[in-house]
């Protein structure tokens, strides 16, 4: 333990002035990533400020994101458990609120690793148990029976390629890539007749990958193994292409990954008011039926008051009126570790209060 | 007492970095579920307008275009629009054309929907092409006449588009004419063509403004 503690490494990452720079910064960031947002949204705000290594200033001067500073900061957390606090019974405040914050920097991680954001439109009327991903694709197979929608899907991850084979519903339907691209754009071509699609394309022009993630359309040309035809799939293509198998008619679409959702949401009702004599939108509101979950209810979900289930939480997002109709957008957010902050905040509160009780207690004894 | 250190931070250390890998672990690339999305139902509620899926028992009140309604379309494709009255769909089969619509009143008018990649050829070859159906013989000094006449539009969901009568070039009442809608939705060009003759199809144009108008983005695709 005492060859640790001579570690100089660990000694200047200890450092609590590494601790007080590190909280600058994320002050500084917070307060930009707040004003950004206002004029570029919540998740350009998010990969600018947050979730970047870096950014830069006026284009020019690079300022450390807030991935780096956090792991910074958590390696100094770390660092100070390791060199400073000793956990004695009498440090023992100090310890905890050390590891609350610690537990606070490891929950971050977690949510950046680990929890899935995806969008709900939905039309008044309309209802829906999945979700949809933002920047992923995934490649869908499904049947129909009993007025049952039998999914089973492959995302596209940026590893697969040519030659991979995905096989879907018991091996009844088995794809092998031939060309796939992330993102491309369909067109028509004479060559391209032997290549079935459901809109009519006939070949896929690669396109160049765009930073924005929701901006590339990927699309590819794929081999059906049953009976070896060419089958071309281009990103949300407006039809559904129709496979034959000896036991049932399967569909395929690449699309936008869909991610269940523990119930089913029916959107009865969405309501926006704007500020009096202004066109901006001062409250969204909506009213949705949930089901699936054995307690079929309704409930609201406004601006600052999202909807929790297990592991989702629903945010309300956006709202459209298309002349005849309106929609409602609902962000939403699994994540597993949701419960972390509320378990760190316990600790470091504990710690806090440990440490409060401990000071008091002693300076009564001093006087005394 | 002191505690020994060595004896809570590693292992503490390491289990939570084991959980996190676990957890990367279970991130399956590949799911089976059962989808259930369905489209709008109708809802009990106090609308001054809502959609039918039934063109022959609700009469819909639009408030922007005072005018009735009866269907909106369930298309296979990533755009909607609603019909007007008296408007029929009659299959298509084509891979440009989505949809073709005839008038109940009026017989030889019909009105075709097309969708094509990008911006299906320019506005000035399209003007040309159509010129020709309709035997307009169009120079490049008449050609830069249609082309002062196109009308830029705006559907009720905010599409920009454009609309094209050639009934100025049209002599008799009794010759074909045709009045273009085109607009750009994504990285695809949406056509509305009616064709007819000219005297009927003057008599069409509100409900043709009405369907152009009624083109949205379809959300729930």
């Amino acid at each position: 333990m005492h060859s640790i503690r001579k570690n100089k490494f660990i000694a200047a990452m200890a450092s609590p002035k590494i601790a007080v720079y590190c909280l600058l910064l994320l002050c500084i960031l917070t307060v930009c990533g707040t004003l950004y947002q206002v004029s570029y949204g919540i998740h350009e705000a998010k990969a600018r400020y947050f979730t970047s290594w870096y950014f830069l200033v006026w284009d020019i001067v690079p300022l450390p994101g807030g991935q780096s500073v956090m792991w910074c900061f958590s390696i100094n957390l770390l660092s100070s458990l390791i060199y400073r606090i000793e956990l004695k019974w009498k440090k023992a405040g100090f310890a905890l609120t050390h590891l609350g914050l610690l537990l606070f920097c490891f929950a971050a991680l977690w949510t950046y690793l680990f929890s899935v954001e995806s969008y709900l439109t939905l039309e008044e009327g309309a209802s829906s148990n999945v979700s949809t991903s933002r920047y992923h694709w995934e490649l869908a197979v499904w049947k129909i029976e009993n007025g049952k929608k039998y999914v089973e899907s492959q995302t596209l991850n940026s590893n697969i390629g040519k030659d991979d084979k995905f096989s879907f519903h018991n091996n009844e339907v088995q794809f092998t890539v031939l060309e796939l691209y992330h993102n491309c754009s369909p067109s028509y071509s004479k060559e391209g007749r032997d290549l079935k699609n459901a809109s009519g394309y006939s070949k896929i022009i690669q396109k160049k990958l765009q930073p924005d993630q929701t901006l590339n359309r990927p699309g590819g040309i794929f081999i059906l193994e049953q009976n070896q035809d060419k089958i071309l799939l281009i990103g949300e293509e407006n039809n559904d292409l129709k496979l034959n198998s000896k036991k049932s008619s399967y569909f395929t679409h690449l699309r936008r990954k869909r991610n269940p959702l523990p119930v089913t949401l029916r959107l009865d009702d969405v309501n926006m008011k704007n500020y009096s004599g202004t066109q901006i939108a001062s409250h969204y509101e909506s009213r949705v039926y949930i089901n699936g979950d054995g307690m079929p209810r309704q409930t609201r979900i406004s601006m600052n008051n999202p909807l929790r289930i297990s592991d989702f939480t629903f945010y309300q997002s956006g709202y459209r009126n298309s002349g005849n109709s309106e929609f409602s957008t609902l962000s939403v957010v699994k994540n597993s570790g949701r419960l972390l902050p509320y378990i760190a905040s316990f600790i470091m509160g504990l710690g806090l209060l440990v440490e409060s009780f401990y000071r008091m207690f002693k300076i009564k004894k001093r006087n005394k | 007492m002191t505690l020994k250190k060595n004896k809570l931070v590693y292992p503490l250390f390491l289990s939570l970095l084991l959980i996190v890998m676990l957890n990367g672990c279970s991130e399956n690339d590949k799911q089976s579920y059962v989808e259930e999305t369905t489209p709008r139902e109708k809802v009990q509620q106090n609308k001054d307008h809502y959609h039918t899926d039934n063109p022959v028992q609700k009469d819909v009140h639009q408030g922007v275009l005072s005018h009735k309604s009866v269907a909106i379309e369930k298309p296979p494709v990533n755009f909607i629009w609603e019909l007007p009255k008296g408007w029929i769909r009659i299959n298509s089969n084509s891979n440009f054309r989505i949809a073709t619509f005839s008038i109940v009143d009026l017989k030889g008018v019909e009105c075709s929907l097309y969708k094509f990649v990008g911006d299906a050829g320019g506005l000035e070859r399209n003007i040309s092409m159509w010129s020709k159906q309709i035997n307009i013989k169009s120079n490049s000094e008449q050609l830069k006449e249609i082309l002062s006449e196109v009308k830029p539009f705006s559907t009720i969901s905010g599409i920009k588009g454009n609309l094209i009568n050639f009934s100025n070039w049209v002599k008799n009442d009794l010759d074909a004419n045709i009045v273009v809608s085109t607009l750009a939705i994504d990285d695809e060009t949406i056509i509305v063509k009616l064709k007819g003759p000219k005297k009927l199809l003057s008599k069409s144009l509100t409900s043709f403004d009405y369907l152009i108008k009624s083109i949205s983005k379809n959300q729930l695709k």
